[in-house]
């Protein structure tokens, strides 16, 4: 899986946001809001380009005090939330 | 759930604009009817240059609030501003209170018009015309119009 080019995290109102951005533009009608762990996911899928959940899950083991079963849990939901809203493609 | 008060969502897409983004910004109310529908269409905003009487704008005014407004008139560093949608009551700030320019209108299929096509400018000039009865047109727009691409 790997990002759709165009979709920017960003921090606005100090909340962590994606958003469309293309060509210098800014739709605040279509921001998405992550809390910490999913900014934190969604920048770890930017550095490694081409990403699956096991890799992700074992990036996330490494970084916080989570086992794998939960790690692997958590970060599926949320690759099915970002292929749902279409701003990750396979 | 952290509560993001609107003033500081606006505060934010100003800071994006001069930076030199445009910011596509959903509009609130029925103040700009007919030109723009609130709560269903948005407007592209980009850094105020060359205000003009007829530009549509985000301006911060009486000190105390943010409108998306026309400019009905600029005299020196004073600027007048009034929604299309209103039939009374005009808001009033300085060149350096307005914080962008709306360019397009989005529809909510993402479609960008431009506010100042020949067209969209007589529309409005003859709009600011029928002032003294825009309250009936108004009424008439919002029981069939409205309805119908609302649904």
């Amino acid at each position: 899986m790997k990002q759709k080019e165009g979709f920017v995290l960003r921090t606005v109102c100090g909340e962590h946001v994606i958003v469309g951005e293309g060509l210098k533009t800014i739709d605040f009608g279509k921001l998405i809001s992550l809390n910490e762990t999913a900014a934190w996911l969604w920048k770890k899928a930017d550095e490694m380009g081409d990403f699956d959940v096991d890799k992700l899950a074992a990036a996330l083991c490494e970084e916080y005090d989570v086992t794998p079963d939960a790690a692997h849990q958590d970060v599926t939901k949320m690759v099915n939330q970002w292929l749902e809203l279409g701003i990750i493609e396979n | 759930m952290t509560q993001i008060s609107d003033n500081e969502i606006i505060r934010n897409a100003i800071a994006l604009v001069n930076e030199g983004m445009r910011v596509t910004f959903p509009v609130k109310g029925y103040s700009m009817l007919p030109f723009i529908i609130g709560s269903r269409e948005s407007v592209d905003l980009v850094k105020p240059e060359n205000l003009q009487v007829g530009h549509v704008v985000l301006a911060w005014v009486e000190g105390c609030r943010y409108v998306i407004h026309r400019i009905i008139s600029i005299e020196g560093q004073q600027v007048t501003l009034m929604g299309d949608g209103n039939i009374a009551g005009v808001e009033h700030c300085t060149l350096d209170e307005v914080a962008a320019l709306a360019v397009n209108v989005v529809t909510p299929a993402g479609k960008h018009h431009n506010l100042y096509t020949p067209w969209r400018v007589k529309a409005s000039r003859l709009w600011w015309k029928l002032l003294p009865i825009r309250r009936w047109i108004l009424a008439f727009y919002r029981r069939t119009w409205l309805k119908i691409v609302s649904k």
